[in-house]
C-alpha cells in the first residue's frame, strides 16, 4: 500500500515541476510536430512523373491512342518496352512503379482483360492516384472495358512480417508521417526526458534527499514512469490537436484516439524504463545525450515513422522486428490511415508493447541504487 | 546521558582510496557534535554512511540501540539532514517542498498542515510561501532547507557544512537556531571546516584528517592539546623563517612549527617570561619581526599541532577560511 502512495507521492512532485514549466513543455513538445508536419506533411499531395513502362501487345491504333493519353499528362512517365518479362523485372528491380500491359484484344475483347496493370505498392500514395488514372484513361475507349490490376510480388516473396499497411482512403503522404510523429514525440517527451530527469535529480542531490526518506526506492522509479506515461498522453493530445488543425485525418475517429492513445502509453513506459534504466547508471548528462540521440532517430526510422518499413532491405526489416515504436507506428497506421484495427495486429501490438513495458519497468527497478557509491 | 550515535571501527574504501580509516566515536543523547576537518578528509563520507547512502566497507553504526545495518526505515524517521548544497526543489513553492517531504517522511496530513504553517514561520518565509524556492537567495534556501529537515521532527540532525558559503549575518542567524533546536531537545551532529564554529557550538568535538580521528572531547579538552600555556606566534620574512625556527628549538627548546611566514610555538605554563628573551634575542640577531604575540590556545593551533606543518595545502577554500580567521583574531 505505501509502495503506491509512495509512488504518487514522487508522481506529485513530478508533475509540479512539469506544471511550474507548463508553458516552455507545451511549446517543446508542440514545436517538432509543428515544423515536420509543416514542412513534410504536404510531400506526397501532388504525384508527377511517375515512372510507368507499357507494353503493347495490341499494336492497333486505339493502343497508341491510349499510350499517348496516358504521356499527355505530368502524372505518368512512360516508357516502353516490347515483351511483358523485361517490363516486369524493371518493376521488381524498383526502376518503375507500375507496368501496363495492352493485350492484343484492346479494346474490346469479350470474358478476358484487355488491360493489365502490376505495380509495386511502394510509394505511398502514388497506387491510390495512378491506378483510377490509367482506368480513366483506357475507358474513354470502351465504358465496359476490361481491367484488371494486381499488386506485383517478385518471386522470392518478401511480403515480411512486418509489413507496414500504406493504403488508405485519402492516403496522403501528411497522413502517414502524422502517425509517424504520433509516436517521435513519445520517446521525444520519454526516452529523453525521464532520463534527463534522473539525471539532473542525482547531480542537484534531490535523489539523496529522498533516498534518506523511509520511501521505497521502487516508488521513486515508480513515481516517475507514472509521470511519463501521462505526459505521453498529454503530448499525444498535442500532437493530434496540431495534426487534425494541420488538415490531418484519423479515419477511425474517436476510437481511433483511444487506440492511439493505449499504444503511445505503452510505448512511453517501455521508453521510460529503457530512459531511467541507462540513466541510473550514468553520472554525465553529456553521454546521456549522446546515448538518446543515437537510440532515439533510428529507432523512430526503423519503425517506419518517415518510410514505410515496406520499402526497407531485409535488414532494416528484421531490425524493424525488435523495435518497441515499430508495434505502436503499426497501430497508428491502421487507425490512422484505414480507419479499422485488424483484431490479430492489435492483439499483437498490445501484448508485445505491454510486455515490454512490465520488462523494462523491472529492470529500472533493479539498475536504480539506493546509495550513492 | 545514553549514547544515541555509536560508530565503531568504520571503515569505507573507494577503490584504491581509503576515505575512512577506522573511526569509532559516540553521540551522546542531546549534545551538538562536531566532526572538524578540512575539505575531503572524510567527514561528508561518514555523515553518507549513518544516512544508509553508502555501504560501509567494515565497521558498525548502532542509532538509539538499532543496528544499522538491519533498521533502516526506522532510522531513517529519526534523522534530519540539511547539506552544504542546500537540496530545495528550485521549481517548487516553499509551502510545496515542505508538503513533499511530509508525504516522503508519511506525516498524516491533519499533523503535516500544522507542522508546515508553524515551519514557515519558523523560516520566516510565511511571505514567501507560494513563491518557487528558485527564486530565493542563498539565506532564504537554506532557512527552507533546516526546517525541512526538522519536519519529521527528527531526534537527531545532521547538518553537513550547514553555514558554508553564508554571509556572517545568516551565519550566525543558523548558529542561533541550532542552539534552539538542540536546546529544545534535538541531538545535533554537524560537520564544520570553521574551527570558529566548531568553538562556538559544540559540546563535544572529533577532529578529523586523512579519515581518522585525530582528537576527541570538548573543545576546551582539545585546545588543551596544543599546551597548557599561552601559544607563541610570531611573523617574519619567508627567508628568515628556518633560521627562527631552529633558534627557538636549540635555545628556548621550544616545540616550533611554521606555516609560511607564520611561526607558532606552544609556551609553558609559567613561561611567559621567555617572550620577552624571544624577542630581546630575535632583535639582537637583527632578524626584522613583522608581528610577534602571544594568545590563549585555539582550535586552529591544536589542528596545526597535531597535522603537522598545517592543514593540507590541497583544501584552497580551507586556506581562505583559516585566513579570515587570523583577520579576526
Amino acid at each position: 500500500m505505501s509502495l503506491i502512495e509512495d509512488s504518487i507521492t514522487i508522481f506529485t512532485r513530478e508533475f509540479a515541476i512539469f506544471k511550474a514549466n507548463l508553458r516552455s513543455n507545451i511549446i517543446r513538445t508542440a514545436i517538432f510536430p509543428l515544423v515536420i508536419l509543416l514542412f513534410f506533411g504536404f510531400l506526397g499531395s501532388a504525384i508527377t512523373n511517375v515512372p510507368v513502362v507499357v507494353v503493347n501487345y495490341a499494336n492497333n491504333n486505339q493502343a497508341s491512342q491510349f499510350i499517348s493519353t496516358l504521356s499527355s499528362q505530368n502524372l505518368m512517365q512512360v516508357q516502353a518496352v516490347t515483351t511483358q518479362g523485361a517490363a516486369l523485372s524493371m518493376l521488381s528491380s524498383g526502376k518503375v512503379d507500375f507496368v501496363i500491359v495492352i493485350l492484343p484484344g484492346f479494346p474490346l475483347q469479350a470474358g478476358s482483360p484487355t488491360v493489365q496493370v502490376y505495380y509495386n505498392n511502394l510509394e505511398f500514395s502514388t497506387t491510390q492516384e495512378i491506378l483510377p488514372a490509367i482506368q480513366k484513361d483506357a475507358a474513354i475507349f470502351g465504358p465496359a472495358i476490361n481491367f484488371q490490376s494486381q499488386e506485383y510480388l517478385p518471386a522470392s516473396g518478401s511480403a515480411a512480417s512486418a509489413v507496414t499497411p500504406i493504403t488508405g482512403a485519402n492516403g496522403n503522404y501528411g497522413d502517414f508521417l502524422f502517425s509517424g510523429v504520433i509516436g517521435m514525440i513519445i520517446v521525444f517527451s520519454t526516452l529523453f526526458s525521464a532520463g534527463i530527469g534522473v539525471l539532473t535529480d542525482k547531480q542537484g542531490g534531490q535523489i539523496k534527499s529522498f533516498l534518506i526518506t523511509p520511501i521505497n526506492k521502487s516508488a521513486i522509479v515508480l513515481g516517475k514512469i507514472l509521470f511519463s506515461a501521462v505526459q505521453s498522453i498529454l503530448s499525444i493530445f498535442i500532437v493530434i490537436v496540431i495534426g487534425l488543425l494541420l488538415g490531418n485525418t484519423i479515419l477511425m475517429g474517436l476510437t481511433g484516439i483511444v487506440w492511439i492513445l493505449i499504444l503511445g502509453t505503452l510505448l512511453g513506459i517501455t521508453m521510460t524504463g529503457i530512459s531511467i534504466s541507462v540513466a541510473s547508471r550514468m553520472k554525465n548528462m553529456t553521454a546521456f545525450q549522446i546515448f538518446g540521440q543515437t537510440l532515439g532517430l533510428p529507432l523512430w526510422f526503423i519503425a517506419g515513422g518517415i518510410v514505410p518499413v515496406s520499402s526497407f532491405p531485409p535488414i532494416l526489416r528484421a531490425l524493424s522486428v525488435g523495435d518497441p515504436m515499430t508495434y505502436a507506428i503499426k497501430g497508428f497506421r491502421y487507425v490512422v490511415l484505414q480507419g479499422f484495427y485488424p483484431f490479430s495486429s492489435m492483439v499483437v501490438d498490445v501484448t508485445v508493447l505491454a510486455a515490454l513495458g512490465i520488462i523494462t519497468t523491472i529492470i529500472s527497478i533493479l539498475l536504480f541504487k539506493s546509495t550513492i557509491d | 546521558m545514553n549514547d544515541i550515535i555509536k560508530i565503531e571501527h568504520l571503515v569505507k574504501r573507494f577503490e584504491d582510496f581509503t576515505a575512512v580509516n577506522d573511526v569509532s566515536l559516540t553521540v551522546k543523547d542531546g549534545e551538538i557534535f562536531g566532526l572538524l576537518g578540512p575539505n575531503g578528509a572524510g567527514k561528508t563520507t561518514i555523515i553518507n554512511m549513518l544516512l544508509t547512502l553508502l555501504t560501509p566497507t567494515s565497521g558498525k553504526i548502532t542509532i538509539s540501540g538499532m543496528d544499522l545495518s538491519r533498521n533502516h526505515e526506522r532510522v531513517k524517521q529519526l534523522m534530519g539532514l540539511m547539506t552544504q548544497e542546500t537540496v530545495v526543489e528550485a521549481d517548487l513553492t516553499a509551502r510545496q517542498n515542505l508538503s513533499l517531504f511530509s508525504h516522503l517522511y508519511h506525516i498524516p496530513r491533519a499533523i503535516a498542515n500544522k507542522r508546515i504553517g508553524e515551519a514557515l514561520r519558523e523560516a520566516d518565509l510565511v511571505n514567501f510561501a507560494d513563491v518557487k524556492a528558485g527564486t530565493f537567495s542563498g539565506g532564504m534556501q537554506r532557512r527552507l532547507g533546516l526546517v525541512r529537515a526538522m519536519l519529521q521532527e527528527p531526534k537527531i540532525l545532521l547538518l553537513d557544512e550547514p553555514t558554508t558559503g553564508l554571509d556572517v549575518q545568516n551565519r550566525s542567524t543558523m548558529w542561533e537556531r541550532i542552539k534552539e533546536l538542540n536546546r529544545s531537545g534535538t541531538t545535533i551532529l554537524l560537520t564544520t571546516q570553521y574551527l570558529e564554529e566548531a568553538d562556538e557550538l559544540c559540546d563535544r568535538l572529533g577532529i578529523i584528517d586523512h579519515g581518522k580521528v585525530i582528537a576527541l572531547g570538548t573543545p576546551s579538552e582539545i585546545k588543551r592539546i596544543a599546551g597548557s600555556g599561552k601559544v607563541l606566534e610570531i611573523i617574519v620574512n619567508l627567508q628568515d623563517v628556518q633560521k627562527v625556527v631552529s633558534l627557538l628549538k636549540s635555545r628556548f627548546k621550544l616545540a616550533a612549527t611554521y606555516h609560511g611566514d607564520r611561526i607558532t610555538a606552544p609556551l609553558d605554563k609559567d613561561g611567559e617570561g621567555e617572550f620577552t628573551k624571544i624577542s630581546a634575542t630575535l632583535e639582537r640577531m637583527r632578524i626584522p619581526v613583522l608581528s610577534i604575540g602571544a594568545h590563549l590556545p585555539t582550535l586552529d593551533d591544536v589542528f596545526i599541532k597535531l597535522t603537522g606543518t598545517g592543514m593540507r595545502d590541497a583544501a584552497g577554500e580551507m586556506r581562505g577560511s583559516r585566513a579570515n580567521l587570523r583577520w579576526r583574531r
